[in-house]
């Protein structure tokens, strides 16, 4: 489902400020001229490769100090690669809830697959105002996964409600068109979570997850991830020019 | 360009690593955790599988190259005597010197190589300069058979001077389409070195070399090895060297070997140009700092502080020269004086040899492989700034700073490439030693007044000192199977008294001026060409002015042999009345000591001064001066611009050579010898190995 101009322009808006977050920030925590001297070296070993082709000994050499330079130019960025991590890893589960999927669309069907640890076999879906489950459970007991297809009828979001016992669990749900922020998937565990943060985990040690099958959105005909990336790669180029200049 | 380049490369990879995200979109977030790191390991990853990708390819081939090498080796080593020859060159090595302080214990590193090996005078070239007798070192032949005569030469058609070894020769066709400039002819270096180096024959028979530093190797030549070029690499300002010194204070004198330019002031800064090519210049300030020793230097984008008496490190600076193109190279600052005027030398402005504007290495990346693994290098030719001590725009303690951290740059690349050569020829040119003793010599000459009263006295000493060590180092890399030679193409004497030739040409009748322009101050300048037969330039040589070849020429053919004799039988013992001494030992007719195609392109006569006498330094421009004898005032007190038999070289051998009288001309056809391979027939130089 494509997204449009509005994503496309957030996205790049994203990326640039991203790129220029992540120049700063290096240039901020890590040792630019120990960074230089360590990628000098690196691209000294590689030229002998060349230099050297004809000394199988002297190839072994160049690779080992090229790994050891490799080592040591990691070992310099990863001050601020921690510290960038964590923040950027936030920024791309916010941007990829909004932009990586799109709303199930009225009419359509999708389909609704929680996944149990031990059988449960009175579990039942029960969806929001604005959605119809079509089918009944269809279970893959190999796999402790149960199925039912569900069909929007008009633009709604809410929450499906699984039922087992006197026990109730709830996954969001949302129809309708144009980027929004959607869960895909929402787990039991922290593990579960840390892959698919969209949506607060349950506490419960029954159900591992319940995903949605949502279309795959897309940012004029590619994924959104693409041009964050070379709108980064812009803005912190833009910023490196800009150093140099200042 | 570089960095647009990189910079869609980048993009690229990270737009293919995005489709290659789009196939499973499910955990997009844990692929990608934000484009710092993301950058940071893309690059290392990238380096790694390139380089694993590059050693397994290696790997893979290597046995198809061992067979193909040893195809072409075939039978050329059942009589090399050698699987490795190591030479250290150190230019200007005196043997009256090293012979005198290896007996005072002082240089114990030769003196064992001496023991061990041998050791003999070497037998230098007419005339005995550093273009000239490392182009007979490299190719075994006599200077017209390389081509290589002196510093400069003439052309033909205008008088004109021209550096004898290269010339650049940039676009001048250029198509303008609106703001662009598109060259239709691409900028070319012509190499006149003619025959050929022993390293390219080497090359033929599959052996390769690691030659560093050597004169006369700008434009490097392709071959089977890897190559730096040294003496006559130019600057970015296309020339020897040009250095500037930026003042607050008076003009002063005008300077022959740099430019003198004024620090304007501007609020609390300093400013000023660094010239570049083509016109181009790089802005540069220095601010005031409460230290009493200390500037604030901001230049290219790099901001750092300046000591006074303290070098910068290479700062690389982008000249624009051309709407898309920007021009690297590197320069070094040395703050002079802050008080009460400031004072700031800046080094000629050298080719970066991360990204050469011209070719200076043969792969052209191994300049680029030295510098990324080094550090970046001084890249000119004469890169020892002797002018600038000449004309005091730096002190001797400045200069030798100078000199010893070229020295360091050398001796860090001949080492790296002996650590990397295991079968072929490395060696590397010392140049520093010249350089010192021309500069130093005077603290060593009893007959010059500033005989001992420095503290720069033991210079030459201590440098000699330090060639020993570097010797000792060398001696380390050679085992049973490796020859080790360690000489120097000529020696050194003092520099006292200039002489001018072109004033005694002119006293005696054979130079003329024409009427009403006084002496000719600059080069051949005022020279009445219809009258005059015979003139100098450069450093030993006397050309007639020759019907046919010279544009103006008018001695004929079929007296140029009379007048020849007519010269030397009044140069040869020329005395210098006010001294008392003897100037001139003796003049060499060029059709007897030179044989070989390029004799058309020699001087035709060579003068062999006396020691301490040299051509002054207004006849080495070609100026015509009113005195022919006069006091040499420059630090410049050393030199080996005289009769090549007052300064030969040295040559220490780890083994024994069949040595009567060896000569520079013997070393190629030695090292040939060595690997088993009989030295062609052009060459004159004989094998002083013994035989096999």
């Amino acid at each position: 489902m494509e997204l449009g101009g509005g994503a496309f322009w957030s996205v790049v808006l994203l990326g640039a400020c991203s790129g220029a977050i992540s120049f700063l920030a290096f240039r901020r925590w890590s040792d630019a001229g120990a960074l230089r001297s360590a990628g000098n070296a690196a691209l000294a070993h590689l030229l002998e490769f060349r230099l050297f082709a004809d000394e199988p000994a002297l190839i072994m050499r160049a690779q080992r100090d090229l790994l050891f330079a490799n080592g040591r130019w990691l070992r310099l960025l990863l001050a601020p690669m921690l510290l960038l991590s964590l923040p950027f890893a936030l920024v791309i589960a916010v941007a990829d809830a909004f932009f990586s999927r799109a709303p199930l669309r009225t009419g359509e069907p999708a389909v609704v697959t929680a996944h149990y640890v031990r059988q449960l076999p009175d579990l039942r879906l029960i969806p929001p105002d604005g959605f119809q489950v079509e089918t009944a459970p269809v279970r893959v007991t190999s796999e402790n996964e149960v199925s039912w297809r569900v069909r929007p009828l008009r633009s709604a979001r809410g929450n499906l409600q699984l039922r087992w016992d006197s026990r109730v669990l709830e996954k969001s749900v949302v129809a309708g068109s144009g980027p929004g922020w959607i869960s895909e998937q929402r787990s039991g565990s922290v593990l579960g979570y840390l892959a698919h943060p969209a949506e607060y985990p349950f506490r419960d040690g029954t159900v591992d997850w319940v995903r949605i099958q949502y279309p795959l959105a897309t940012v004029f005909g590619h994924n959104w991830l693409t041009w964050f990336s070379i709108a980064a790669c812009c803005g912190a180029l833009a910023s490196v020019m800009r150093g140099l200049q200042s | 360009m570089r960095r647009a380049r990189f910079a869609a490369g980048v993009i690229l990879c990270l737009a293919i690593l995005c489709q290659w995200h789009n196939r499973d979109l499910s955990i997009p977030e844990i692929a990608y955790i934000g484009p710092g790191a993301g950058f940071a390991f893309l690059g290392s990853f990238l380096t790694i599988i390139l380089s694993l990708l590059a050693s397994l390819v290696s790997l893979l081939v290597w046995p198809f190259r061992i067979l193909w090498l040893a195809l072409r080796r075939r039978g050329r080593f059942a009589k090399a005597q050698v699987k490795k020859v190591i030479f250290l060159g150190l230019d200007g090595l005196d043997p009256e010197l090293t012979e005198r302080w290896m007996a005072e214990g002082k240089l114990p590193n030769l003196s064992r190589l001496r023991a061990e090996g041998c050791y003999h005078r070497l037998r230098t070239t007419f005339p005995p300069l550093s273009p000239v007798a490392w182009s007979t070192f490299a190719t075994g032949v006599n200077p017209a058979k390389h081509n290589i005569f002196d510093f400069l030469n003439r052309d033909l058609r205008t008088y004109a001077p021209e550096l004898s070894s290269a010339k650049v020769r940039t676009t001048t066709r250029y198509f303008q389409l609106g703001p662009w400039r598109i060259p239709l002819t691409k900028s070319s270096v012509e190499f006149r070195r003619k025959s050929e180096p022993f390293w390219k024959i080497l090359g033929r028979n599959a052996i390769g070399s690691t030659i560093l530093r050597v004169p006369i190797t700008f434009p490097p030549e392709r071959f089977e090895g890897r190559m730096l070029s040294a003496m006559s690499t130019p600057d970015l300002l296309g020339t020897q060297g040009s250095f500037t010194v930026f003042s607050t204070g008076p003009e002063g004198m005008p300077s022959e070997g740099g430019t003198r330019c004024r620090l304007m002031r501007n609020g609390d800064a300093f400013e000023a140009h660094v010239a570049g090519p083509e016109l181009s210049t790089v802005p540069f300030r220095l601010i005031p700092t409460a230290t009493a020793t200390e500037m604030r230097l901001e230049v290219g984008g790099t901001a750092l502080t300046v000591r006074v008496g303290e070098y910068t490190p290479w700062i690389r600076l982008r000249f624009r020269t051309g709407r898309w193109r920007k021009t690297p190279g590197i320069v070094r600052f040395l703050l002079t004086s802050k008080d009460p005027e400031i004072s700031l030398y800046l080094t000629p402005v050298e080719i970066d040899p991360e990204n050469p504007a011209l070719p200076i290495s043969h792969p052209g990346f191994y300049a680029v492989y030295l510098a990324k693994l080094l550090g970046s290098f001084a890249t000119l030719g004469m890169a020892e700034d002797t002018w600038a001590l000449n004309e005091g725009a730096i002190d001797e303690d400045a200069f030798l700073a100078q000199a010893k951290s070229i020295q360091e740059e050398r001796e860090k690349m001949f080492f790296n490439a002996l650590d990397h050569t295991r079968r072929g020829v490395v060696g590397c040119v010392f140049d520093t030693t010249d350089r010192v003793q021309h500069m130093f010599y005077r603290y060593l000459d009893p007959a010059q007044s500033e005989n001992g009263r420095s503290r720069h006295a033991g210079v030459i000493e201590a440098l000699y000192r330090d060639m020993d060590r570097v010797a000792g180092r060398t001696m380390e890399y050679a085992d049973g199977d490796t020859a080790l030679f360690v000489l120097s193409d000529h020696g050194f004497c003092a520099f006292r008294r200039g002489v001018n030739l072109n004033a005694w040409l002119l006293r005696n009748g054979y130079l003329h001026l024409k009427e009403g322009l006084g002496d000719g101050a600059g080069y051949l300048e005022g020279i009445d060409w219809l009258r005059t037969r015979a003139y100098t330039f450069g450093l030993s040589g006397i050309y007639l002015n020759l019907e046919g070849r010279e544009a103006q020429g008018i001695v004929p053919k079929d007296q140029a042999k009379r007048l020849k004799a007519e010269l030397i039988a009044k140069l040869a013992g020329l005395p210098d009345p006010e001294q008392g001494e003897l100037a001139v030992q003796d003049v060499y007719d060029s059709e007897t000591i030179y044989q070989g195609p390029y004799r058309e392109a020699a001087p035709d006569l060579i003068v062999g001064y006396a020691s301490g006498y040299r051509a002054s330094w207004g006849a080495a421009k070609g100026a015509v001066t009113t005195l022919v004898f006069e006091d040499n005032a420059k630090c410049w007190s050393g030199d080996h611009c005289v009769d090549p038999s007052i300064v030969p070289g040295v040559l220490f051998a780890n083994r024994k050579l069949e040595a009567d009288d060896p000569g520079i001309e013997d070393m190629a056809p030695t090292f040939l010898a060595l690997f088993g391979i009989a030295p062609p027939l052009w060459m004159e130089g004989k094998s002083l190995a013994p035989a096999a």
